[in-house]
């Protein structure tokens, strides 16, 4: 009974401390501001670029088929050297020019990067997609079809993609906020004695931390999944009691590996060293949260496949936009559950250890 | 628990930080209810035994008893029973005073009603029941440290270890905190006190004891202590480890 009163008094403590510093608060607004802005930012060649202008000659065929497409804006000039200019005084991002034998040559600002990719995927998109005046110049309409019926074309599409990354990512920064910055200023405090003087077993304690920092990490995803679906349009389709487990478990996790790097490291500076470099950065850009894995080369793609939030990254993904069930993902929540049991113990012996006076 | 036999027992203690010799062979018997004073120059190994006492420092030589349980195998049970007040004032800065206080009885077993009431209570004896409710890092250096004696009193231990605890505290705080140590002490509470202020321990204490170099160099009453014409316990103890210092 002693025991429960305990480790509850030290929940009701984790919960008001975290809260009162605003740690809480901070932790939750970094998040969405570091997902939306690196994200977006990141996002935006995935974006319609229906902005980006294109030069195209008076005559040639294909302007026609451009000048109609929804997908660029072009822009139409009397000669093919009047539109390889306008690339090169940068007024346009690629031209669409007349090629000797009888083809087309598409020339593009290959210094303005991924714009220009984007300008050449409008261009080839919007020849293959749009129906031509003369059906016998290019090859026959076809239509594309999304898995997911995300909305790739609709402006919230990016959105909809980084509400279902924001979960992830708030998880990753309670756990090194709580787990972390935390517990190394109960450590150069000197609280992290007080505690050790309370007369039940060291697990007592340590489990009490972790459920404090729990249940704040688990209302923190409660909110972020609220922003996502009420803000950014994300329409979930599976069971959102998965994510939920899915990203609790995954908290225990982290804030068990940031209880064990916090237990050996000085201060505070170190520990964003030591924890930051190695381990939060590399799961902030590689799960997936802001960029997909997909575009990786294939030797990133394998490292990124290690990452615990990678597969919570997935499970995300599977309940927000692909409808499965747990036959869906199993896989990575029994993974998570293996990698939450592993590090919980070894946050656990290093906190123990951290309790005593050596 | 037994309150027959001596509160502290502790027989050839010896503890090592690294190379570092903190306690060598320490020997000592402490009754119930007797206000004791362990003094010596910083580094002489008092922190250190306290640290023994209170079950933080697991890695020692030697035998050591708190209340008839053993340090090593009976560590919870202790620290059901003592209190400690550390030197340097370990609180929860965020949070207010009566949060601080309120967990300190919950680690004891108390539900957060009780733990409250008796938190306000305490806090009324520290004069601090005002600024309860006030974050921690708004008090002053003297209501932090007053504020750390009511959580070490907060569950009423049987057995208080002090370490420096009147640093940082006014004329009129150190004189409340020794009233208030003093009917603790009349409660059959036991005190081990180490502090800089001589006096205190001099006027408080009915046994002194010396320690440098992680050895007890004099043990006795104040008035046996200056038997040999010395006007004051700091003489004492200047004399003391000054001699030890010309026989190394």
């Amino acid at each position: 009974m002693n025991t429960i009163r305990a480790m509850l008094g030290i929940v009701r403590h984790e919960l008001l401390l975290q809260i009162k510093t605003k740690l809480f608060a901070l932790s939750l607004i970094n998040s969405i501001v570091i997902v939306l802005l690196l994200g977006y930012l990141a996002g935006l060649q995935a974006q319609p670029m229906t902005h980006l202008r294109v030069a195209v000659v008076e005559g040639m065929p294909e302007a026609v088929v451009l000048l109609q497409s929804p997908k660029l804006k072009a822009v139409s000039f009397a000669s093919a050297h009047e539109a390889d200019q306008a690339v090169r005084r940068r007024e346009v991002t690629a031209a669409v020019l007349p090629a000797d034998d009888r083809g087309i040559r598409i020339l593009l600002d290959d210094s303005q990067g991924a714009a220009a990719r984007a300008a050449l995927s409008g261009i080839t998109t919007a020849l293959l997609l749009t129906r031509p005046a003369d059906p016998t110049l290019l090859p026959a309409p076809f239509a594309v079809e999304e898995a997911w019926g995300l909305g790739m074309d609709e402006p919230t599409y990016l959105l909809k993609l980084l509400g279902a990354g924001l979960v992830a990512m708030v998880v990753l920064s309670n756990a090194f906020v709580f787990g972390g910055f935390t517990l190394i200023s109960e450590k150069t405090s000197g609280t992290i004695f007080f505690l050790a003087l309370a007369p039940i077993g060291r697990a007592a304690i340590i489990v009490g931390k972790l459920l404090g920092n729990t249940l704040l990490i688990a209302l923190s995803a409660t909110i972020t999944l609220a922003l996502a679906v009420g803000l950014f349009g994300v329409v979930p389709t599976g069971s959102l009691s998965l994510l939920m487990v899915s990203a609790v478990v995954t908290g225990i996790g982290l804030l068990g590996l940031c209880y064990a790097i916090s237990a050996y490291v000085r201060d505070e500076r170190t520990f964003r060293v030591v924890a930051g470099l190695p381990v939060l950065l590399p799961m902030m850009f590689l799960s997936g949260i802001m960029y997909p894995i997909a575009i990786f080369p294939p030797w990133l793609q394998e490292v990124a496949r290690f990452l615990p939030l990678n597969w919570l990254v997935d499970v995300s993904h599977v309940v927000l936009f692909k409808g499965g069930g747990l036959s869906a993902v199993w896989q990575p929540m029994l993974l998570l559950m293996v990698f939450a049991a592993l590090m919980v113990a070894l946050g656990g012996v290093a906190v123990s250890r951290l309790m005593r006076i050596h | 628990m037994t309150y027959d036999g001596a509160s502290v027992t502790v027989r050839g203690l010896k503890v090592n930080y690294g190379r570092v010799v903190a306690l060598d062979g320490i020997d000592l018997d402490l009754e119930w209810a007797q206000p004791v004073a362990i003094l010596g120059p910083n580094g002489a190994g008092k922190t250190t035994l306290i640290y023994v006492l209170t079950t933080l420092l697991g890695r020692f030589q030697g035998q050591a008893h708190v209340a008839g349980l053993d340090v090593r195998r009976d560590a919870r049970e202790i620290r059901a029973l003592i209190g400690l007040m550390p030197q340097d004032n370990n609180l929860y800065e965020p949070v207010s005073g009566l949060d601080n206080l309120v967990l300190q009885g919950a680690l004891h077993g108390l539900a957060v009603r009780a733990a409250r009431e008796r938190a306000l209570e305490v806090l009324e004896r520290v004069g601090l029941q005002d600024v309860a409710g006030r974050q921690v890092s708004t008090y002053s250096g003297g209501m932090k440290r007053r504020l750390v004696y009511a959580r070490t009193m907060l569950h009423r231990p049987r057995i208080v270890f002090l370490d420096e605890p009147t640093t940082g505290l006014d004329v009129q705080s150190r004189h409340a905190l020794w009233e208030d140590i003093s009917a603790a002490v009349a409660a059959r509470c036991s005190i081990v006190l180490t502090t800089h202020y001589i006096e205190e321990a001099e006027r408080f204490c009915r046994r002194i004891v010396v320690v440098d170099k992680g050895r007890i160099i004099a043990d006795g009453s104040p008035e046996s202590l200056m038997a040999n014409g010395e006007k004051s316990l700091e003489e004492v103890i200047l004399n003391l480890t000054q001699r030890k210092k010309g026989q190394e």
